[in-house]
């Protein structure tokens, strides 16, 4: 197969990306994803997104993916592999699993690469002028005695059940975290009619946003600071959980323990950003805690230490929907510039376009990210920058 | 002020590490460095295999000398897994029994199996096109990074020093000092260590580090791009190491994790020190496999790498004293150093600090005439 550009992960930052691609006149832009359905994250959130106003503020994270697909090509139907007429192909049931050159350094008659994708009965392999990788983020694990009993999820899982496939993970939940993803599932889980017996949080205070926090509150969820998970205990799987205070110095204080009935235990302790295949790809990576982990190194326009990889959303730094949705946009637009722009000769305005799509979606990071929850990211982007210059 | 060593050994590589260990082991104070960790060069990267089935006495006696190490080594995985060489053609029989007996007259226990004997040591094999193979019991495998760990330890235990992640920029020749100049990767400090000996065991960077002296002559070494690849762990299925030439390539199942494991040559040599692994070798090496092991079509590819193969213009290792005196090489392994390693540097020690190796090196010195070819290279 060839593509002009590439799109690994069919989230908000890939779907974006192949929109803005396509928009400015990319002819062939393919999305893999290893899921049945396109979207990322958005299918599971069935509560209203934070954001600023003209950013999908209060609109369903399942409506902005159907908002964002339906942009890609009206009525889709999210079938396997699909030829669609405007240009965009849609691969589902396939995973990225591996990105290399065409030849061998020294070889410049392509600067392409091959990427091999996994589908569930062949290896196929793409060849691509540009990738971008928006492999959003994987959820962290914590160490406890017992930790791979049945019925300890992480909390995608235990929303993917619920939300995306309507079924219940079991009657009464501990959740462990207290961000924003263990508030809202906490509440989504009791919406669906599941007990939470409460959530513990390591921090000496909660991690999400009030909003969040007083929602579960009102619904007479106790919220214990302090404490973290010591052991899950059960035979064939949970049937209750050992919670523990800790003190200033995040030790446990012995004496504290309590045990907490529940059959399923649900982990929402942070995410780190999904880089293997930059790694492999032999992208610089850097560590920056503040964007959750090891990112792969990129610039402004999100391009990576190497010059046919850019990055977006979660897979650059952990963030939100709507910074995804713009770093998607740059992204598209830088590989946009770089594939037509560099064509001498070419009569087109698309590199110009490109370039003010770039420019404005920047300025518009900016501006989303100047306020407290963005401080963050700023300070890891700076980190990184440093980092390598 | 610079520290003060007997010996430097640069580059924590199979040869460098054996070397520093058998000189610490003879008494000399040694410094091991290595500009990245140990084992991040081609030692890392190898496949772990150790045969003994070579074309000349000196290199049969050498890998058989090496197998008697890796015999006493504690904690490395050693395992008598085999190498089968598979004869796939009237005219494959006869070049490898020509071989066989060279082997049979050095004292190696190795014959020609008939085509049942090999279909009942590797019972999934298409036997299509076999006509029997070569096979020698006591050759085997190991796992290159725990030998590098008995090696490092040792040296440790002896009293012997290894700087990580330090790079050798700089060595000046000072009457009957060397100075090396040693920049930390990190933190690009660097520091200076004297000594009356440097062993420059680089691998694939020998002449790089060789171009370090002034005053000494090119290496006859230069390095070759080699890929590998390794799949999820399976049931046992087979022991030996099988080497194949029509498709080429060659594979065995790790014992400690139960990965198959393999390369091919490249038909065209890759020179030079590329990382980069290419697609078109994970699909190429994986069809050849599956043309001799159906049967491992279900079996998925963990990851693929790029290591390099040090070539000298006869297949055979360098090693010995250079025209300056004091410093010393080691390398140009061809692709078998890790089983070379432990003998190659033993006898370099032994070279070193005695002036008299416990076998014939002669054949692997500079000086040695080079147009000899190893056959099974
Ligand atoms: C419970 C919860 C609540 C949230 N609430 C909000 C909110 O209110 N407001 C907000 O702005 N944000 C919110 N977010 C965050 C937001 O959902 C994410 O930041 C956003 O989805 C990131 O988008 P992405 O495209 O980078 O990654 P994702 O949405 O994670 O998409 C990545 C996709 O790539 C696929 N993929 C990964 N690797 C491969 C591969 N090798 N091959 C093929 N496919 C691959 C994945 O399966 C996935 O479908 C919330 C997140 C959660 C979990
Ligand atoms: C894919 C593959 C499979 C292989 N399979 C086998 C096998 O089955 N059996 C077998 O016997 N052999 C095998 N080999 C060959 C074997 O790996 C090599 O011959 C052997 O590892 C060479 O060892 P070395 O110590 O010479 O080099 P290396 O292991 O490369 O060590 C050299 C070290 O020197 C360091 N160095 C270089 N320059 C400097 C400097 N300026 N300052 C400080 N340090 C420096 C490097 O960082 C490196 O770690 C294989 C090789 C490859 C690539």
């Amino acid at each position: 197969m060839e593509t002009d550009v590439l799109v690994i992960g069919g989230g908000p930052a890939g779907l974006s990306a192949a929109i803005t691609a396509r928009e400015l006149g990319i002819q062939q832009v393919l999305v893999v994803d290893e899921n049945p359905l396109p979207g990322g994250q958005l299918i599971k959130q069935t509560h209203k997104f934070f954001g600023s106003r003209h950013h999908f503020c209060g609109v369903r994270g399942i409506d902005i993916a159907v908002l964002l697909l339906s942009r890609l090509k009206q009525g889709l139907q999210p079938t396997q592999c699909e030829a669609r007429d405007n240009g965009i192909e849609i691969l589902l049931n396939a995973s990225a699993v591996g990105i290399y050159d065409y030849s061998r350094s020294g070889d410049l008659s392509h600067n392409g690469k091959i990427v091999s994708i996994a589908t569930e009965s062949e290896l196929i392999q793409v060849h691509c002028k540009r990738i971008i990788v928006s492999t959003g983020a994987q959820e962290n694990m914590l160490n406890f005695s017992n930790n791979d009993l049945p019925g300890i999820y992480g909390a995608g899982a235990v929303q993917t059940l619920v939300n995306v496939y309507g079924v219940p993970p079991g009657k009464k939940v501990l959740m462990v975290g207290s961000g924003n993803i263990g508030l809202i599932v906490s509440y989504q889980l009791m919406q669906a009619g599941i007990q939470v017996v409460g959530i513990i949080e390591a921090l000496n205070k909660i991690g999400g946003y009030l909003v969040h926090a007083a929602k579960v509150r009102r619904l007479g969820i106790p919220i214990y600071i302090s404490h973290t998970i010591k052991e899950a205990i059960g035979e064939k799987y949970v049937e209750a959980a050992v919670i523990v205070e800790l003190n200033a110095q995040w030790n446990e204080i012995s004496g504290t323990e309590q045990k907490i009935e529940c059959d399923v235990i649900c982990l929402a302790c942070g995410l780190s950003p999904s880089t293997e295949l930059l790694h492999q790809a032999g992208c610089k990576m850097v560590y920056t805690p503040e964007m959750g982990g090891y990112v792969a190194w990129h610039n402004e326009r999100l391009q990576t230490s190497i010059d046919s990889i850019y990055v977006a959303g979660d897979s650059s730094g952990i963030e939100e929907a709507v910074t995804a949705i713009l770093e998607g946009r740059i992204a598209g637009a830088s590989c946009v510039y770089d594939i037509l722009g560099s064509r001498a000769g070419r009569v087109t305005d698309s590199p110009l376009q490109a370039e003010t799509i770039i420019q404005q979606s920047i300025d518009e990071l900016h501006q989303f990210r100047s306020g407290p929850f963005g401080e963050k990211t700023v300070k890891g982007k700076k980190k990184m920058t440093n980092l390598l210059s | 002020m610079a520290k003060v060593y007997d010996s430097i050994v640069i580059g924590g590589g199979i040869l460098g590490c054996a070397t520093a260990y058998e000189m610490a082991k003879l008494g000399s104070k040694v410094l091991l460095v290595d500009k990245g960790y140990i084992g991040s060069g081609s030692t890392g990267r190898c496949i772990g295999g150790i045969r003994q089935q070579f074309s000349t006495p000196a290199t049969i006696r050498l890998a058989m000398e090496s197998v008697s190490i890796f015999e006493q080594m504690e904690g490395i995985e050693w395992y008598p897994s085999g190498y089968l060489f598979l004869a796939q053609s009237e005219q494959e029989k006869i070049k490898y029994l020509e071989v066989m007996k060279i082997q049979q007259e050095m004292g190696l226990e190795v014959e020609f199996i008939e085509k049942k004997d090999v279909l009942s040591l590797v019972p999934m094999l298409n036997g299509d096109r076999v006509i029997g193979g070569t096979y020698c019991k006591r050759d085997g495998q190991a796992n290159p990074f725990l030998v590098l760990k008995f090696y490092v330890d040792g040296i440790k235990k002896l009293g012997g020093k290894i700087l990580t992640y330090s790079e050798a920029i700089k060595i000046c020749n000072e009457g009957n000092f060397f100075t090396t100049t040693l920049r930390d990767i990190n933190s690009h400090k660097t520091a200076e260590f004297k000594s009356s000996i440097v062993v420059n065991a680089g691998g694939p960077w020998l002449n790089e580090v060789n171009s370090l002296i002034k005053g000494n002559q090119q290496l006859p070494v230069i390095s070759e791009c080699h890929e590998a690849l390794i799949t999820e762990p399976t049931f046992p299925l087979f022991d030996p190491m099988l080497v194949s030439y029509s498709p080429s390539c060659y594979f065995q199942q790790l014992r400690g994790t139960g990965q198959i494991i393999g390369c091919y040559t490249p038909e065209q040599p890759i020179k030079g020190i590329d990382h980069n692994s290419t697609y078109n070798f994970a699909s190429e090496f994986s069809s050849r496999v599956l043309k001799l092991i159906p049967g491992l079509a279900d079996l998925r590819v963990l990851r693929s790498w790029t290591g390099w193969y040090e070539m000298t213009p006869d297949g055979n290792p360098i090693m010995g004293e250079t025209n300056i005196k004091g410093y010393w090489v080691i390398g140009g392994a061809s692709g078998h150093g890790f089983m070379f390693g432990p003998a190659l540097g033993k006898c370099l020690a032994e070279l070193i600090c005695t002036g008299k190796a416990c076998i014939s090196v002669k054949d692997f010195l500079l000086t040695r005439n080079f147009e000899e070819k190893e056959k099974f290279s």
